[in-house]
């Protein structure tokens, strides 16, 4: 039982993973942290608790783990960005976004958010989640949620417009 | 919120990504073949856990009989009145008459050549047959002697001369006196650690007997005696020697048992503390011990 469940919720959200995790890590090689946010999930079920989304669980499993991931690359991660790395990710997602001039500039600049603008920005903006989904991910309640992807957004635009788009274009 | 509504149909026209088709079987894949084998450890952990508890549970059960809880008291040392002789055991009923009233783990010389004193009624002692057993904590049993007992020389109401065979480990021994299979009497020893030796040479003291901070006069058995005297080094833990002193050779003797000459030399060392040591006797070192 426990199996079908977990293969039928790779049915449903496999797309909200690998889009969260896409937009999250800046890579488009992402498979293996799909495969491992399932694993992970299909041994904490027993944890699961009935009331709660399958979506907003498995995203906050798929959080957790890059945020782990990222806390062990921590010092890696630090001065990759002074070399090629990041360039090439950003160049991977430029080709999977696609010659829209626009959404590679909208993309750059969501890169360019603070951490936890970004994935509210990914969450709410691009994944399109309610802000009770956004919440349960998050572990924070709605009213902050709100509060926190009204100054995502704030911030967004005023990097956009550094960026040199016309105001009345976004 | 109005201001943002373009921005936010940006951000919503952004790209939803999935996983090509063959990766996502290959993920599926190993969804189910990880669940399925799952599904047997699931069940097994309880079954592993309850065994391993049963397991240790019967361990414990079978070893408890196994490990002796000694009930003899402890072997005391006691003067005999009439002969003012020193021996181990129990006041009025038992005393072994033994060098330095100590056995060590090993060691046959002590065990040769021993006075049993039984104190009781003569009537039920003497002409009986004897038997003495020895236990250690691990259960280890051996039959150290038996023999028949003989009338008492002097105050005693019955004695045996005998041998025992060498304790083969050191720590506490229960000894128990059997005449003719009823248990006379029980008390417990402590074996002291083997004697220091080396290939040729023994030292015929345990380390543990020495007294610290004054000489002692000690004795080295050897099966070679070509050199009238012989230099023993005392070396601390740390290979530092700490004191270097020239045995003489006083005797030599025929081993009843080898037929081999074995030979006595004599000297004086002094322990200043307590630690770990060996010897370097006649250039041949011993094992660590302990004093």
């Amino acid at each position: 039982m426990e199996k079908h469940l977990i293969e039928e919720w790779f049915e449903l959200y496999v797309k909200d993973i690998t889009s969260y995790l896409m937009y999250y890590t800046g890579s488009i090689d992402v498979e293996d942290l799909v495969q491992e946010t399932f694993l992970r999930a299909m041994k904490k079920l027993t944890v699961y608790k009935e009331n709660g989304h399958p979506k907003t669980w498995l995203i906050s499993i798929a959080r957790h783990m890059v945020i782990d991931q990222y806390r062990k690359n921590n010092v890696w991660n630090k001065i990759r960005h002074l070399f090629i790395k990041e360039q090439n990710i950003l160049i991977d997602m430029e080709q999977h976004i696609m010659i829209n001039q626009e959404n590679i500039v909208l993309y750059h600049t969501i890169n360019k958010l603070p951490a936890h603008y970004k994935e509210i920005i990914i969450l709410k903006g691009i994944m399109e989640m309610s802000s009770k989904e956004v919440s349960k991910v998050i572990g924070s309640n709605e009213n902050n949620v709100n509060v926190l992807y009204h100054r995502s957004l704030k911030k967004l635009k005023e990097l956009l417009e550094e960026e040199g788009f016309e105001h009345g274009r976004i | 919120m109005e201001e943002y509504k373009i921005l936010e149909e940006k951000l919503k026209s952004l790209p939803k990504y999935t996983l090509e088709t063959d990766n996502k079987k290959k993920i599926l894949y190993s969804l189910k073949s990880k669940s399925a084998t799952q599904k047997y450890t699931a069940p097994l952990k309880p079954i592993m856990s309850f065994l391993s508890i049963a397991i240790i549970l019967l361990f414990l059960f079978f070893t408890s009989s196994l490990f002796n809880n000694f009930n003899a008291q402890q072997g005391a040392i006691f003067t005999i009145p009439d002969r003012n002789q020193q021996v181990v055991g129990v006041k009025g009923k038992i005393g072994v008459l033994v060098f330095n009233e100590q056995f060590v783990a090993e060691d046959s010389r002590r065990g040769a050549k021993l006075m049993l004193y039984f104190w009781g009624d003569a009537n039920k002692l003497v002409g009986k047959n004897y038997r003495v057993e020895a236990v250690d904590l691990k259960g280890e049993n051996i039959e150290l002697t038996k023999g028949i007992l003989s009338s008492g020389l002097n105050s005693e109401d019955a004695h045996a001369l005998t041998s025992f065979v060498p304790f083969p480990t050191e720590g506490e021994w229960q000894l128990s006196f059997y005449v003719e299979d009823d248990l006379f009497e029980a008390f417990t020893i402590n074996v002291l650690p083997p004697f220091p030796k080396t290939k040729h040479y023994t030292l015929l003291y345990s380390p543990k007997e020495i007294p610290v901070g004054k000489l002692a006069e000690l004795n080295i058995e050897s099966t070679i005696g070509k050199k009238e005297t012989i230099e023993v080094k005392l070396i601390d833990e740390k290979g530092i020697v700490k004191e270097t002193s020239t045995f003489k050779l006083d005797s030599s003797a025929i081993d009843a048992k080898t037929n081999q000459t074995i030979y006595h030399y004599s000297g004086e060392i002094t322990w200043v503390e307590h630690g770990k040591w060996r010897l370097l006797i006649d250039g041949e070192e011993t094992g660590l011990f302990e004093n």
